[in-house]
């Protein structure tokens, strides 16, 4: 990772192999080139602070396995509050370990320290001998003694004040006067100091990720009225669905639970192909889903919870009949039109047809669910040459007729008659993928043929492929009719209805 | 484009290179009453600019549901029904029978024939046939009807226009 300044690239972090090579943060991006071994090469790209930030969140809110309260701290920080936490992993050392094992196998170098105040902590995880450390209750200063001024938490321009007056280690500056240091120093010194060995309290601001969504109806007693259920879920929705404009969040996917009395609650669950807040679009998606529900013995509550939501942003009302944003009303009806299908018919038989980059017409198109978003431009098919609008399975055998091998078709024999050719277009060769081609084993006569024409050929072994023509037979059908180049044989593939 | 199609259709062929498939939804409906309910929630929807659909076995009720489907979404539905239909009443806005036509040329032909429009009278010509050109894919009306050749039938299909 490197960081401009002025005209050159210093290095703004590394990794453990750069660092073994003596690549060390500040350097010129030219220099750790230089260190680099011959043939090494070397990566690097721009350091974005803000991406650490949102990782180093992302961690902290992993970290809330541990406890209730963590908060990211600095760059390369996570302060976690463990009062009281230590019994549920069963002592302060096993949870230690436990923690600096598990963000290990994450892959991050770990320090880990324990501490009775966040300061101590902070400067014994950075500066203290070992990987893991625990400090007593009531160790702080003997634990800090011998340690640099820099594990105060202090900032650059007091440390090198510091340092001018001789001043190196934290015992050091415990053992000056408190009110030197505050009039000597700015205030951060003796805060630093007085937090470290508990003198003076410090809060953190934790990390608080949003629960997601949830309402909920309870009725007094069980009902088996399916109007009253219809009703309550309809009104749980609009309260759901006024929830996530709130956060600027559209829906999913939705659970919705009916709580029975003696029995497991139903879950339904309703997978959306855009995200979406729509509450009449939601409701004719779950009603659809609730009239199939058996009530049994009657329900007790709804419960419908947000379980995966996506970014939505807030749209301007009215804008529709000013015939402006047609592209996202269309955009929004084409995902209703989607999950109302899905939701009925299954979401496996509503389906886009993509390209594939394959030249082999069996393999150049495939089913993909219309459920999952297209994020990524649309492939393009490799080929723009003509295909027929029906493609059989398998491909069914024939045999034709050709005044030359490669000449064109006179007849051709298939599905037990004759059809006599009045045009025939092509060869048209189309090689198997040789990538996914296999050397015949030699169990049939003709793959045996095949490979000793191959040989003939080229001298080489190369997949054979396979020779179509386009053949209009009398009475004007018109069939796709290829050879295998290696056996010989003839196959009707295609057909234009 | 929304495709309601009954698991028959094998869509790799299905001419990918003219067609432009991102814009395309397939639709499988195994039962007939899906069908239409797939079709006419389609045709509702802003979204789909017109719906092909296998119309096998649709009665009048319900091409009256599409058509008037087809009127409040402001789409279009082409209906495709097998030949033995030909009789079965309708409430189509016009109703084609198209058949394969042998060419002698390299390029495909088909013999359309205008069975019924609403609302006019037949016209002295209601036969025409169409021609693809094999390199471009371009359809064409072949103005010279007279060396039309005379077969036609084998898996004739008659297409309905909706709305």
């Amino acid at each position: 990772m490197t960081r401009p300044v002025a005209s050159r690239e210093l290095v703004a972090r590394r990794c453990e192999a750069a660092r073994a090579a003596g690549i060390a943060e500040g350097m010129d991006l030219a220099h750790a080139r230089s260190l680099l071994a011959e043939g090494v090469a070397l990566h690097s790209e721009l350091h974005r602070p803000d991406r650490d930030a949102a990782a180093l969140r992302g961690l902290a809110c992993w970290a809330l396995r541990y406890s209730p309260l963590v908060a990211p701290d600095g760059p390369d920080g996570l302060l976690i509050d463990i009062t009281g936490t230590e019994r549920v992993h069963r002592g302060e050392v096993r949870l230690i370990r436990a923690a600096a094992s598990e963000i290990h196998r994450l892959g991050f170098a770990v320090r880990v320290a324990a501490a009775s105040t966040f300061g101590c902590a902070w400067g014994v995880a950075r500066f203290g001998a070992h990987d893991l450390s625990r400090v007593p209750p009531g160790r702080e200063r003997e634990a800090l003694r011998g340690l640099p001024a820099a594990a105060l938490r202090i900032d650059e321009r007091t440390l090198q004040g510091l340092g001018e007056v001789g001043i190196i280690t934290v015992g050091h500056v415990l053992d000056l006067p408190r009110a030197s240091l505050a009039a000597r120093f700015d205030g951060s010194l003796l805060l630093g100091v007085l937090r470290a060995i508990g003198e003076a309290p410090e809060a953190i601001d934790p990390v608080r990720p949003s629960p997601p969504a949830r309402c909920e109806m309870m009725f007094d007693g069980p009902t088996g009225h399916w109007e009253s259920v219809e009703a309550a879920a309809r009104r749980v929705l609009g309260e759901l669905a006024g929830e996530l404009a709130q956060r600027e969040r559209g829906l999913r996917r939705l659970d919705v639970e009916l709580l029975r009395p003696r029995a497991a609650p139903t879950p339904i669950r309703i997978d959306l192909s855009r995200p979406s807040r729509a509450a009449k679009h939601l409701w004719s998606l779950l009603r659809a889903r609730l009239e199939r529900v058996d009530l049994g013995d009657g329900v007790e509550g709804v419960v419908l919870t947000a379980s995966r939501t996506a970014r939505l942003r807030h749209e301007q009302r009215g804008s529709e009949a000013l015939g402006a944003d047609d592209a996202r009303a269309t955009e929004a009806a084409w995902g209703e039109l989607v999950d109302t299908l899905a939701g009925r018919l299954g979401a496996d038989q509503v389906v886009r047809i993509e390209p594939v980059e394959s030249h082999l017409p069996e393999r150049a198109f495939r089913e993909r669910s219309a459920m999952e978003a297209m994020q990524r431009g649309p492939a393009r098919a490799v080929t723009r040459a003509a295909r027929p609008t029906v493609l059989f399975r398998r491909p069914e055998r024939a045999d034709a007729m050709a005044v030359t091998p490669d000449g064109p078709i006179l007849s051709l024999g298939w599905r037990g008659r004759r059809w006599k050719v009045v045009s025939c277009i092509g060869p048209e060769r189309i090689g198997q993928e040789w990538w996914r081609w296999e050397p015949p084993a030699g169990d049939g006569e003709g793959e045996a043929a095949g490979r000793r024409s191959r040989v003939r050929r080229g001298g080489t072994a190369a997949p054979p492929g396979r020779d179509y023509f386009i053949v209009q037979t009398e009475g004007g059908r018109w069939l796709w009719v290829c050879r295998h180049v290696g056996t010989g044989r003839w196959f009707v593939h295609g057909e234009w209805s | 484009m929304v495709w309601p199609y009954p698991g028959s259709l094998n869509s790799a062929g299905s001419d990918g290179a003219r067609l432009s498939l991102e814009g395309c939804l397939f639709v499988r409906a195994g039962r007939p009453g899906d069908r239409l309910w797939a079709t006419d929630l389609a045709l509702r929807s802003r979204a789909a600019a017109a719906v092909i659909a296998d119309g096998s076995g649709f009665d009048l009720g319900a091409t009256r549901r599409l058509q008037l489907a087809a009127e409040a979404g402001d789409g279009m539905c082409l209906l495709a029904r097998p030949p033995w239909e030909r009789c079965e009443l309708s409430a189509a806005a016009t109703r084609w029978l198209v058949s394969r036509a042998a060419c002698s040329s390299t390029d495909r032909r088909w013999t359309v024939e205008l069975l019924r429009c609403k609302g006019m009278r037949p016209a002295a010509q209601s036969e025409w046939v169409v021609e693809q050109d094999h390199a471009t894919g371009a359809l064409r009306v072949v103005a010279d009807v007279l060396d039309r050749p005379g077969e036609a039938g084998v898996g004739s299909s008659g297409i309905r226009r909706t709305g």
